[in-house]
């Protein structure tokens, strides 16, 4: 996993509401390791926030095309094989 | 929970040794709690106010614990406020709504519906090279705020998979970006 891949995992992990103290002293640990960790983190944060940034309408109709595009993959799509790791842990 | 601080090590005494305990948090980790807040409440301003209150919270405590569990304090306290942020929030939303739909059935300027027609073409473009997953869980979270428990529920995946999703989405996006500045 990249610094970048680690940054968007933590990033997405710090906005759920089961966040326990445990996991926020881990993410802080890891933040505070490493300027690239840091650097990783604030980027990613940035690109989500510049994506949820301007109008509703472009946010609605850029949703909407994805999901057609995608074809709602639903529970049985498994196109794309994933790491066997993410498959069994939380 | 919002448990007191207690004393297992050095106990601050003064207001002096207290106001310089918040400044050194405040030094070492407000970069940090800014981050931590802005993923909590996707709003740069709203995270600031909310660092704020925590420190005031702070400097107001009888019984200033250790440095090192005043850490824990201050971000749990910051995550209590972000709570009570985005229920306030969540209620004003709710009694916006009327004027929210008024404001989405006004036309677009012309010039308005290019770009925006431009910059949906040019992200979905890039998103749609991407396994359906990864479009799809990056749609539903990032763009209509589903949460990840949900999506994961839904395609009956782990969280963490649904996670790597989004993040290869995220990702692409960035380095799309980068290579077109």
């Amino acid at each position: 996993m990249t610094a970048l891949d680690k940054a968007g995992d933590w990033m997405l992990r710090l906005q759920s509401d089961e966040l326990d103290p445990r996991e926020l002293a881990e993410w802080l640990d890891w933040y505070d390791a490493d300027p690239e960790n840091r650097d990783a983190f604030e980027s990613l944060q940035g690109e989500y926030e510049a994506l949820r940034a301007g109008p509703m309408e472009r946010r609605s109709a850029l949703a909407q095309r994805l999901i057609a595009s995608s074809r709602h993959p639903g529970p049985y799509f498994l196109g794309t094989p994933l790491p066997r790791a993410l498959l069994l842990s939380r | 929970m919002r448990r007191e601080p207690c004393n297992d090590e050095s106990t601050p005494e003064s207001s002096t040794e207290r106001a310089e305990t918040v400044r050194r948090l405040f030094q070492e980790h407000n970069r940090a709690l800014v981050r931590f807040l802005r993923a909590r409440l996707h709003s740069e301003q709203d995270a600031h106010e909310v660092a704020q209150e925590a420190y005031v919270k702070l400097l107001q405590l009888e019984k200033p614990g250790a440095l090192s569990f005043l850490r824990s304090y201050l971000f749990k306290t910051a995550s209590n406020l972000a709570i009570d942020r985005m229920r306030a929030r969540a209620v004003r939303h709710h009694v916006d709504m009327d004027a929210l739909f008024e404001e989405l059935e006004e036309p677009l300027t012309p010039e308005r519906e290019v770009l925006a027609q431009q910059e949906v073409e040019g992200i979905a473009a890039r998103l749609e090279r991407l396994p359906a997953q990864c479009s799809y869980a990056f749609a539903m979270h990032v763009l209509l705020d589903r949460p990840v428990r949900e999506i994961a529920a839904e395609l009956k995946l782990t969280e963490r998979a649904v996670r790597y999703y989004i993040v290869r989405a995220l990702i692409a996006c960035r380095k799309a970006r980068e290579a077109g500045s």
